[in-house]
């Protein structure tokens, strides 16, 4: 009689991704702290370990992070080269297994269930794997194999930089009953509040009060917390999809309502989006405007064309016409567009159509070369200026 | 009032004026059917404020009187009366009209005879006769092109004096065109030198009352007036005084030197095309053309329906070899035409085609193809 192979699951995740890309592109910048956000107003993306020792944190306000570490080097990021090497990572992992779905740009998990048929010592294949990465990218990774996702994603986090965490199936109660309830995906500030004045501070803690208990206290999250405090984590790896949409937005340094200043950041951003579908060589049917208010409330509004675009001044005009028609009188926070709707679908032509103008396409296929080449703010069109 | 009809004499014309009326109106006026009795006539007069129906029948009046009912309830009731004769008498006091027959008796409130507006009157002067049947035919091979909604320009029929004395109309939406050209020298005569628009609700109306006897038909400024050649019955509609699109610059494409010919049997492509049209889906509804010298293949697939393949025997010309239409719509249009053979003069795998038939003189359609989209269609076989 066979038994079922246990289930493996692989969590990766990049140490700090975009500071290590840059230390690897930047050889000035290896062994310094690199913090990687722009502007006053912005938050820290991530960080380099070096930066880390002062305290600096990801989602830390820039302002902070340049108190507490004024001598870092300072990066804006750049996305589109994060991307790149995000795929590149993503190649190594599919040949290791069919079953990889990229939690983000630089995390991911696999199924390794039944690998161990092939190769007894999961850890040693972990290890390749985390091998070929760095040969591939020339960066490190952490790796958390577990038998459930929630589990492989905290034994990831375990041993960083350049770990390898194996959590067995017999060790899971073990390590549940000393595993900080701050540690379990989901517990934020607010539950652990509500933990603490339980006296719950182990996940195995959590299993002193019913499931009924947790359900009338936390609602579903306190049934899925019931559930992870026993190792119960049922999501499977859900293989990579493409993405749906293109987006960019920007928080401003004022609150601002100037219609001049919230045009130029469209173009800015119908720019961004544009390109970056063009190098993927997509073109999207709805246009998005995202609108968020002084006050913090945020609206969005779309319009569906009846072609696909990946043009700049289509995507531009299209969310400039939705942001005229919502007739805003209120300071905005922030304000960003996105593309979405991939892929052009049949329709019949009209009598009246206005052919695409083939100089547009050639312009920003001209502007794309060039940032390509000498980097993004090498040229600028002289509307945003 | 008091008048006595025979159903027979009345039943048809209730049911055109119970057709004009709208279905949803606050309005009791436009609820009504005005009934007038007077000499030895019954004249029934409906309107949803824009058309307007008259028709006049024969009655035994007893007393003169005009009152409105509501006019749905009106005639289905005498719809579901045996035939025979009915009498209907006003109460004035009460404000209901009696509907006796034999035993039958039924009241209906009735409408205060000061909420009745004056119809307009058929213009005699300078009326042309048409032939209710040849109008009807008009309607049915343009209005298919007729756009419900989008610009309200195009969503009406154009009839206006046209080149060699003859009058063209003429009726599109966003992606076809229909076009009949004939000859009426006294219509001619009567049309406006930019012709006149009637509105595609109005057109439906129009088929509707329309028979195959001849017409009288006149037109003011405003309106466009139809009566039966006996005067008994007559319709009236405004007309619209939009901007009608220069169809003339798609029309001129078609007789450019390099616009490719396909000869192809109408019955052939029909029945092809009813086939193909099965494996068309709601995200891909047309029909690839594979054009060469002898041969068109038509082809449509979807990944979930799978796919269709049909080769027509075909006479053809030209440097366009892949063109794809909407199968629905070039069915609809197949359908409108009468010859045996069609011929298509396609301008561009992305431009007008122009459809015309041996046995249709002066008709044209133009339909416009779909976009055509590299489509990437996978399938798992076993090798």
């Amino acid at each position: 009689m066979t038994t079922a192979p246990l289930p493996w699951i692989l969590h990766l995740d990049m140490d700090a991704f975009y500071a290590s890309v840059e230390q690897r592109d930047e050889p000035r910048y290896r062994g310094r702290p690199v913090i990687i956000g722009g502007g006053d107003r912005g938050v820290v993306a991530t960080c380099s370990y070096e930066a880390r020792k002062f305290g600096v944190r990801s989602a830390m306000p820039i302002s902070e992070a340049r108190r507490l570490c004024p001598q870092a080097i300072y990066v804006m990021p750049r996305m589109a080269h994060y991307q790149e090497v995000s795929q590149t990572v993503m190649q190594v992992l599919h040949s290791y297994s069919p079953l990889v779905e990229q939690a983000s740009i630089d995390e991911a998990y696999l199924d390794f269930t039944g690998l161990e048929l092939v190769e007894s010592d999961v850890r040693a294949r972990a290890q390749r794997l985390q091998a070929e990465v760095k040969e591939a990218t020339g960066l490190s990774c952490s790796l958390g194999l577990a038998p459930v996702k929630f589990l492989a994603k905290i034994a990831s986090d375990m041993h960083k930089p350049a770990g390898v965490t194996v959590l067995a199936h017999h060790a899971v109660p073990a390590f549940l009953a000393r595993l900080p309830v701050g540690k379990i995906p989901g517990v934020g500030k607010q539950t652990g509040l509500v933990l603490e004045t339980l006296s719950v501070h182990y996940a195995a803690d959590i299993l002193r009060y019913p499931r009924e208990f947790w359900e009338r206290k936390l609602g579903k999250a306190g049934l899925a917390l019931y559930e992870r405090a026993q190792g119960i984590d049922p999501r499977p790896v859900t293989p990579y999809t493409e993405p749906k949409s293109e987006s960019a937005e920007n928080t401003f340094d004022a609150d601002t309502s100037d219609p001049a200043v919230l045009a130029r950041w469209l173009f800015a951003q119908a720019e961004r989006v544009g390109a970056r579908l063009r190098k993927g060589g997509r073109k999207g049917r709805t246009i998005t405007l995202k609108m968020k208010f002084s006050d913090f409330t945020q609206i969005t509004r779309s319009r569906t064309l009846p072609t696909a675009t990946n043009t700049t001044r289509v995507i531009y005009e299209t969310a400039l016409a939705l942001l005229h028609e919502q007739k805003n009188t209120q300071r905005l926070r922030l304000i960003g567009l996105g593309v979405s709707q991939f892929g052009e679908v049949p329709r019949q032509l009209g009598f009246f159509d206005t052919p695409e103008d083939p100089r547009e396409a050639k312009l920003d296929a001209t502007l794309d070369a060039l940032r390509e080449k000498f980097g993004p703010a090498a040229i600028v069109r002289g509307r945003i200026l | 009032m008091l008048i006595q009809i025979q159903k027979e004499d009345v039943i048809e014309g209730l049911q055109k004026a119970a057709s004009i009326i709208p279905q949803k109106t606050g309005a009791a006026y436009l609820r009504s059917i005005w009934l007038r009795a007077e000499g030895n006539k019954l004249e029934l007069l409906s309107t949803d404020s824009n058309i307007e129906f008259r028709g006049s029948y024969t009655a035994t009046v007893k007393q003169e009187g005009l009152l409105g009912v509501q006019g749905r309830a009106f005639v289905e009731l005498i719809r579901r009366l045996p035939a025979g004769e009915i009498t209907l008498r006003a109460d004035e006091a009460a404000s209901v009209l009696h509907i006796e027959q034999g035993r039958r008796q039924y009241k209906l409130p009735t409408n205060d005879k000061t909420w009745f507006q004056s119809f307009s009157d058929f213009p005699e002067s300078g009326a042309v006769m048409w032939s209710g049947d040849f109008l009807q035919e008009l309607i049915d091979r343009v209005n298919f092109c007729i756009g419900e909604e989008g610009l309200e320009a195009i969503a009406c029929m154009i009839l206006k004096p046209a080149a060699n004395e003859k009058i063209e109309a003429a009726g599109m939406n966003g992606h076809q065109f229909a076009m009949i050209r004939f000859s009426n020298d006294e219509l001619r005569g009567l049309l406006p030198p930019n012709g006149i628009l009637i509105q595609k609700k109005y057109l439906n109306e129009m088929k509707k009352w329309l028979g195959i006897d001849e017409i009288d038909v006149n037109l003011d400024e405003k309106r466009l007036y139809l009566r039966t050649t006996d005067k008994k019955e007559s319709l009236s509609l405004p007309l619209s005084a939009y901007q009608y699109p220069d169809y003339h610059t798609f029309l001129a494409r078609l007789d450019a030197p390099e616009v490719a010919s396909l000869e192809i049997s109408r019955g052939e492509a029909q029945e092809a095309l009813q086939r193909i049209l099965i494996f068309n889906t709601e995200s891909n509804r047309c029909t690839y053309f594979q054009l060469t010298p002898t041969e068109v293949i038509l082809t449509a697939a979807g990944q979930d329906v799978g796919s269709a393949t049909e080769t027509l025997d075909v006479a053809y010309h030209g440097a366009v070899e892949r063109i794809a239409f909407p199968t629905h719509n070039l069915l609809s249009l197949l359908d409108h035409f009468n010859s045996a053979k069609l011929t298509l003069s396609l301008t561009g795998s992305e431009g007008p085609c122009g459809v015309r038939g041996e046995d249709d003189a002066e008709y044209l359609v133009i339909i416009m193809p779909m976009k055509i989209l590299d489509d990437t269609q996978f399938s798992e076989e076993q090798v």
